[in-house]
């Protein structure tokens, strides 16, 4: 049976259309600024310790 | 999450997104990226708008096209959807400009109720990582799925 919009708008886990020729983007960096700083960020400061995580 | 969202396509991986936002200014492609940097299961989240003339990506646009509530949105359904396909991936998320993560920092706010169920989202103060409160400026944002752990729920 078709969902309706609302059903389809109040799904946390979305449905996602896969599209092969999306592919090769991942093989390119699109932000590479962000990646950048998020490098830096995270080589510096590093993740949360274990006892800020579940 | 009971917001309207624009329908997002991907690739198999799931890292790589995209959709199309409609508003005043007309149609503009939008893409959505998790790329993993040089640590071990962190990823970083950014979008932008593709330049149709050049098809490169300016994540320092400002669209205005009228629809930011729902573009928004499908940035927290692509997280879901990729932390989906990557249930251990931690997310890193920052904005170009200060003004920028200020936003960021307002729409997870926003989103917060909804998602902090699902998350444990940090943002980071100086150089440490606090869990997320509404109303503290943040530099940067650090997300991860929460795990459920089964046997717990069973008790």
């Amino acid at each position: 049976m078709m969902k309706s919009i609302k059903e389809l708008n109040e799904r946390k886990v979305p449905i996602v259309i896969i599209d092969k020729a999306l592919n090769k983007l991942d093989k390119v960096v699109l932000f590479p600024k962000k990646v950048a700083k998020a490098k830096e960020t995270l080589g510096k400061i590093g993740l949360p310790s274990k006892k800020q995580t579940q | 999450m009971k917001h309207p969202k624009y329908q997002l396509k991907s690739g198999e991986l799931l890292t790589s997104f995209e959709f199309v936002s409609e508003g005043p200014k007309g149609v503009i492609r939008k893409r959505i990226q998790f790329t993993g940097i040089n640590l071990e299961g962190v990823y970083n989240l950014a979008f932008g708008d593709e330049d149709e003339a050049t098809g490169g990506i300016d994540d320092l646009s400002v669209s205005n096209n009228g629809d930011s509530e729902k573009v928004l949105a499908t940035v927290v359904s692509a997280l879901y959807a990729f932390c989906d396909y990557h249930p251990e991936a931690w997310v890193f998320a920052s904005g170009s400009t200060d003004a920028r993560t200020r936003l960021y920092r307002i729409g997870i706010a926003r989103y917060f109720d909804d998602i902090k169920d699902d998350f444990e989202i940090y943002g980071q103060v100086a150089d440490e990582w606090q869990h997320f409160k509404k109303n503290v400026n943040y530099v940067a944002f650090l997300a991860r799925r929460k795990i459920v752990n089964l046997n717990d729920e069973k008790h």
